[in-house]
């Protein structure tokens, strides 16, 4: 169109320059105070000229806190978070969209409300399953008087007792239990020609085979997104972790570098170190985020329509 | 009739695929909420050994507790504010790089940055540059002192929250009214354009309604999240800090649940806000969207 | 390819189809012969590809029975029913390649890959697509993807061939070509085919069989030139033939069929009320006929139709050789020759007379 719209593109670019400010920011002053020996910051404060101790400021993160391993407890949740998310919402929505099932709606329903409660809100409760995950089968055996009958019968008490706790598997599933990906995926399902599910049938190919020959080939873009999406849920969740790993050694990156105070413990923290930490922990995602840009856009606008 | 999907014939199938799904999301999802109403309504042992049938006990404990409404209205407050900020900015950034100008690219890819980054790690950052010695206010405090104390005065604790809650709430909603933006025909710009709109008034009389209903999505989202999110944020920067004046109802329930070992009253409080979250949604749903579906 | 040996006959017998309490398709029976082109043909939402996907084995019967070559198959999956089907938007799957598209179903059914890539490049070379193996369906134009389709469904040497509206997203010269290799391409493997269309040209220029299918139930089951000629019903007489053949509602006395206002418009010994049909292109203009007002006229070309409204007020289409006396005049006369009159019965629709003199 020939239209004059300089104004308001000038006033777009200067917006957009503000936002762009605002976001990098934080960014650029955690890099370059990292950058800062613990001396020179105490010398000069706040300060927008790198310097040339990030490697050693790394050493002493490395050497003094239990990022490290944390590090690598975020790297195997959030890992296990996006992959097994990939796989069961996959499923999932493969079910309901290419069966018959009875009350396949209520059953999609129930997936679905999930969304509408964050694990956040519920994390007092989950806390407790988490801590015993065979309650519900001792509430069930209970009910129905089977506990009873074998402890008169036996006079053993069955109560089991299976915390998870502590472990890899109690900081991913609860993490899990949302209807996130299987939204994605039966959204895609459901673009895909009816007659494509067809055509594999007259091919003789049975469910199985058509979810490994067709469905998953035309799916990676979708399981790229859902990947990136959810491997940022789990490495950014916050409240989960620091509830479900009582010791250090246990607890995801982020928990631990709201927790860091490397050095001695003085008047003044070592923020440079902190700041080296905050970048440390924030290096892998961010990379992810850069790399991965157009999943990450394609992953946000599908999975909330 | 039937979906056109051609449905495989299989009984079992179909519930072998679906069933790790549904057995994670009955064991962490609806076995809690369950527990939690179960538990509002009566008195748990912190570490075991029984519970007792209470009745609306705990909740007439929960709602005689000045804290309870102090901290309820600080979140609602919080949600306010906050939820308001971190749809409005990103609307004026999307609306910008709807526009072809030199920084729309660059932004876009730059706004979604934050994705990356845990609540809990911007709270870090933000309140070293937040710090009244040593951070970029620490002039200010130089020239006129006390005049920023997030420490001590409980207004700058909230505004630094709200302002690092902003900061990782973009990246989502500036995408999702992106889409949105960029989902409006250009065949409506030109028309608007032929029957006389300037570019500026097209942002209002075009852009924005269009994209009501994405914005609608977002705020529903937005007030969801913020009740929660911010508890990473409070914990790294204020733990709920000073005074209680950053003691919002989720930083509430884990204090009390986990360190004031009040099982009980922190499960009352869960179902509060459940209930609050879920009547939210649904006003904003039953209410709201009807009046901004349009047909295309 | 072997032609003929491998057709069977497909027996439908007493078949019927609900989706809950919804009939679709009321109990129905029809017997395809082997090695025919049968062109299932009705309006959308009549259950033609309802009947098709019960056929292949994608629709579960609600009741009857489906015979293949004898073998009755309504619970047996697709696969082992020897049927293949092409689809109306080809169905093809994105990610393989032409090739792989092709020999998928054989891959599925552990075939060797040395005989797989000599059956494709076979079944390639019958529709000519030899050059294009490596492509992927996406890089096609829409005549190319149909060869593919095709190409897919005859790879297996299947005893029944199943068309579902193939045609339809093609523009209408393309069209034209594909119903003529269609049509090459049945003679030359033989396998009974059954093609649901609601395009009457393809039905006519492509069946051996054309079966009407209105609401579920047959309305016809004939040769193309029976449907044309001698249509069962108003609905056939109705549906087939463009511009459509002329029903005017008349009062039989005897001697005459005569319109509400007392006009004599053919003989007839029919006695009551009828609907009167004729095709306009066997109206004739006459001398001393039936008196007519030219209200709009259409040169085609080839032909011209006109719209002409009767003395009684009623409008009917005229097709007529162009040039001729009519092109200046606004009125004319027409004469309705008996031998193309149809009667129908206006409650139930079904034929009354049995027309003679027409040829078969």
């Amino acid at each position: 169109m020939i239209e004059n719209t300089k104004s308001l593109d000038r006033t777009a670019n200067v917006i957009l320059a503000v936002g762009v400010l605002y976001i990098l920011f934080p960014l650029v002053i955690t890099l370059v105070t990292a950058t800062q020996s613990f001396e020179s910051f105490l010398q000069n404060g706040f300060s927008f000229i790198p310097g040339t101790y990030l490697l050693e400021n790394i050493q002493i993160v490395w050497e003094t806190t239990q990022l490290p391993r944390q590090l690598l407890n975020s790297i195997i949740v959030a890992t296990m978070v996006a992959l097994i998310k990939c796989g069961i919402a996959f499923t999932t929505a493969f079910a309901i969209v290419y069966f018959r099932i009875r009350y396949g709606g209520i059953l999609f329903g129930m997936v679905l409300v999930t969304n509408l409660m964050p694990l956040d809100l519920r994390f007092i409760t989950t806390y407790q399953v988490a801590a015993n995950i065979m309650m519900p089968v001792n509430a069930l055996l209970d009910f129905f008087g089977i506990t009873y009958i074998v402890q008169t019968l036996t006079g053993y008490r069955m109560n089991f007792q299976v915390s998870v706790l502590n472990t890899y598997f109690g900081l991913a599933a609860p993490l899990l239990a949302n209807g996130t990906g299987t939204f994605l995926f039966r959204q895609y399902f459901r673009t895909l020609p009816a007659d494509l599910s067809k055509a594999a049938r007259m091919d003789g190919a049975g469910p199985m085979r058509f979810l490994w020959d067709i469905l998953i080939p035309l799916s990676r873009a979708n399981f790229a997104a859902l990947f990136v999406l959810m491997f940022l849920g789990g490495w950014t969740s916050y409240l989960w972790p620091l509830v479900a790993a009582s010791t250090p050694e246990m607890q995801t990156a982020v928990v631990g570098l709201a927790r860091l105070s490397p050095g001695d413990p003085g008047q003044i923290p070592h923020y440079p170190a902190i700041m080296t930490g905050a970048l440390m922990v924030s290096v892998i995602p961010l990379a992810m985020i850069a790399l991965m840009q157009r999943h990450i856009v394609r992953g946000l606008t599908l999975t909330e329509k | 009739m039937a979906d056109t999907n051609s449905q495989f014939n299989s009984r079992w199938l179909p519930i072998a695929l679906a069933l790790p799904q549904l057995l994670l999301i009955f064991l962490f999802f609806y076995v809690p909420i369950y527990m939690a109403f179960f538990w509002s309504l009566s008195l748990e042992r912190p570490f075991g050994g029984g519970a007792e049938f209470v009745g609306l006990q705990n909740y007439a404990r929960v709602l005689n507790d000045a804290e309870f409404w102090k901290a309820t209205w600080r979140t609602v407050v919080f949600m306010l504010i906050g939820s308001s900020l971190a749809v409005i900015l990103p609307l004026i950034l999307a609306v910008a790089a709807d526009r072809r100008v030199r920084l729309a690219y660059p932004a876009r890819n730059v706004l979604v940055w934050p994705k990356a980054v845990a609540g809990a790690s911007i709270g870090v950052v933000f309140l070293f540059i937040f710090n009244p010695f040593i951070g970029i206010l620490a002039p200010l405090n130089e020239v006129y002192p006390g005049l920023w104390q997030p420490g001590l005065d409980g207004t700058d604790a909230f505004i630094m929250l709200i302002i690092a809650h902003v900061w990782g709430g973009i990246p989502f909603n500036f995408v999702i009214l992106l889409a949105g933006l960029q989902a409006v025909p250009q065949s409506f710009h030109h028309s608007a354009a032929m029957d006389g709109a300037s570019a500026w008034r097209r942002v209002r009389d075009i852009q924005i309604p269009m994209v009501l209903p994405q914005l609608f999505l977002v705020f529903v989202l937005e007030f969801t999240e913020s009740v929660t999110a911010a508890f990473g944020l409070i914990d790294a920067m204020t733990q709920g800090g000073p005074g209680g004046a950053t003691t919002l109802l989720v930083y509430k329930i884990y204090v009390d649940g986990f360190k004031g070992y009040d099982l009980s009253g922190a499960a009352t409080q869960s179902v509060i806000l459940m209930v609050f979250v879920l009547s939210l949604a649904a006003v904003q749903f039953f209410i709201l969207e009807r009046k901004i579906r349009y047909e295309r | 390819m072997q032609p003929a040996s491998i057709a069977a006959e497909i027996a439908l017998d007493a078949v019927e189809k609900s989706f809950g309490n919804t009939p679709v398709i009321p109990p129905l029976s029809a017997t395809l012969g082997a090695g025919e082109f049968t062109v299932v043909l009705g309006p959308s939402g009549c259950g033609k590809s309802t009947l098709l996907n019960m056929i292949a084995g994608l629709e579960p019967v609600s009741a009857g029975r489906i015979r293949i070559d004898g073998q009755e198959v309504q619970d047996w999956e697709p696969k082992d029913r020897g049927c293949a089907m092409v689809f109306q938007n080809y169905a093809l799957y994105p990610h393989m390649t032409v090739a792989e598209n092709i020999g998928y179903a054989l891959k599925v059914a552990g075939i060797a890959r040395a005989e797989r890539q000599q059956r494709v490049e076979g079944a390639a070379r019958v529709v000519q697509l030899g050059d294009l193996l490596d492509r992927r369906p996406g890089q096609l134009s829409g005549g190319q993807r149909q060869r593919v389709a095709i190409a897919r469904a005859i790879v297996r040497e299947p005893r029944v061939l199943l068309f579902d509206e193939p045609l339809s997203n093609l523009d209408a010269k393309l069209r034209h070509g594909m119903r003529m290799e269609l049509s090459h391409l049945h003679r030359r493997i033989g396998a009974t085919s059954v093609f649901v269309t609601h395009d009457q040209v393809e039905a006519m220029t492509l069946a051996d069989k054309v079966l009407i299918l209105n609401e579920g139930r047959i309305e016809q089951f004939g040769t193309p030139h029976e449907i044309y000629h001698f249509p069962a019903s108003l609905f056939v007489a109705g549906f087939i033939g463009a511009p459509a053949m002329n029903l005017i509602e008349v009062e039989g006395d005897g001697t005459a069929l005569r319109l509400p206002d007392g006009t004599a418009l053919a003989g007839s010994a029919h006695r009551g009320r009828a609907v009167l049909g004729i095709r306009p292109e066997k109206l004739r203009i006459a001398e001393d006929g039936l008196p007519a007002t030219i209200v709009y006229r259409e040169d085609l070309g080839s032909h011209a139709v006109l719209v002409v409204r009767l003395g009684s007020g009623q409008e009917i289409n005229v097709s007529t050789p162009l040039g001729g006396d009519t092109v200046a005049a606004d009125q004319l006369s027409l004469h309705l020759p008996e031998a193309h009159v149809h009667l129908f019965d206006p409650a139930s629709g079904q034929r009354l007379n049995v027309t003679q003199g027409q040829v078969r």
